[in-house]
């Protein structure tokens, strides 16, 4: 009988010595990722993956919808999204008795593109009445329903109706294209699209609340986005609903990390997640 | 370091009396402890280095946040030497119209767009009371936003060849 039980406590403590399975910086992780921020999060997740060898970080590119509705059905620990949860999906988690964690991962913004004959700059107001039809001199070009873009518009701007005056196209780069055909669209595209857009001139938006007797216009930049002074500004976030802490965890530290933050804003994104200096 | 001190133990040869316990009191040395935690601080004092705050930098732009208007939402009025009025809308050119003419005008453009700029350019040799009128339409056509310049000399010429 002694002997039985030595020898079951050397089993129990050699088990105990056993390797664990996952930690944060060991393990496979699958992030959906809104295709606003795809390749920053995608060259972080190679770094991740070389920096911890054991690590496997696979990123899949969706629209924000997607990325929210895989994390809601529980097919994913971590999504990242443009936008934040509406209020349709915040029940729906609930329901489902889901437990998830916030992260501000990066400010971002929505510009406007348009044919070098558009002025330089467009009031807020302006904007808004191209938008929804009052101004049918120019037509508006959004990228399709499910898109942060075009949720964000409806939701955050127009609060819930949808922009039926405004064409929509496939995604961002098929925006860029129906603009460049046509000298009367102007697009609005996510900030990633916009920065490497040479064929097409970035309009400067008004501020939305006129603070001096002339308007100001800001152009897209992510000074302005840190600030909240462009009036198209946005934050993505990081959805984290991984039960214990593990390589989704790990891989959503990393990214609101200084390495993640640094690269973000080589992206020309405005950090959000550690302190930022302005300089003039 | 420590020491037990056993007390009592004087035997005090009365018979019947109740022999007192002994008491037992512990002197505990402290400062080994005191030693090693003092030489633990200076430890940490001395090796510890503090991570300085890592803050990213931006630098805005040059030129950001100016104050020009869009063309697209500039109205400008002019008025020459002889009280003619001119109207264009952006850098389009100037069109001559009535004096009269300018309540309606106004109106209509407030129902395009409230947030109208105007702004009026006066020939410096024009009479004050055109301003005085035409500040006062602005106002019955509920145009807030407007300012006053006077007119530049190539404006002067280029509304003389206007009839």
């Amino acid at each position: 009988m002694k002997q039985l039980l030595s020898v079951l406590l050397a089993v129990l403590l050699l088990a105990g010595c056993s390797e664990k399975l996952e930690t944060p910086t060991k393990g496979k992780a699958e992030v959906f990722c809104d295709e606003t921020v795809y390749p920053l999060v995608a060259v972080l997740a190679d770094t991740f993956n070389v920096l911890y060898p054991e690590a496997r970080i696979t990123v899949k590119r969706v629209n924000a919808r997607e990325a929210i509705a895989r994390l809601v059905n529980g097919e994913s620990e971590v999504s990242i999204a443009a936008r934040a949860m509406n209020s349709e999906e915040d029940s729906a988690l609930s329901i489902n008795k889901t437990d998830y964690k916030t992260v501000k991962f990066v400010y971002d913004g929505i510009a406007v593109l348009a044919g070098f004959d558009f002025p330089n700059v467009i009031s807020f107001d302006s904007l808004l009445a191209i938008l929804d039809g009052r101004n049918t001199s120019v037509k508006p070009v959004l990228p399709e329903k499910n898109s942060s873009v075009y949720e964000f518009l409806k939701y955050d701007i127009f609060g819930g109706q949808d922009i039926e005056k405004a064409e929509t196209a496939e995604n961002d780069s098929a925006v860029i294209a129906s603009v460049l055909k046509d000298k009367n669209k102007i697009g609005l595209v996510s900030w990633l699209y916009a920065v490497s857009e040479t064929r097409l001139k970035r309009i400067e938006i008004g501020a939305r609340e006129q603070i001096r007797a002339e308007n100001i216009y800001f152009q897209p930049h992510p000074g302005f986005f840190v600030q909240n002074l462009y009036p198209l500004t946005r934050l993505v976030y990081i959805y984290l609903a991984e039960v214990n802490i593990g390589t989704a965890s790990g891989f959503a530290t990393f990214l609101a990390g200084n390495i993640g933050q640094s690269m973000a804003l080589e992206y020309q994104f405005g950090p959000a997640a550690v302190p930022v200096k302005i300089r003039e | 370091m420590g020491g037990v001190d056993l007390g009592g133990g004087r035997d005090h040869g009365k018979k019947g009396k109740k022999k007192k316990k002994r008491r037992i009191g512990i002197h505990m040395d402290m400062t080994p402890m005191v030693d090693i935690a003092f030489l633990l601080l200076t430890f940490f004092m001395l090796t510890t280095v503090f991570r300085k705050p890592q803050t990213l930098e931006i630098k805005l732009p040059p030129g950001s946040s100016s104050g020009s208007v869009s063309q697209t939402n500039l109205l400008i009025l002019r008025i020459d030497e002889e009280g003619r009025l001119f109207h264009s809308k952006g850098i389009a050119d100037p069109v001559l119209m009535d004096l009269a003419e300018l309540p309606s005008y106004l109106q209509d453009r407030y129902k395009e767009d409230p947030n109208y700029i105007i702004l009026l350019k006066l020939d410096r040799k024009a009479k004050y009371h055109y301003m005085v009128d035409i500040i006062d339409e602005f106002n019955l056509a509920k145009l807030s936003r407007y300012s006053v310049a006077t007119l530049a000399d190539e404006e002067v010429e280029q509304l003389k060849k206007i009839n």
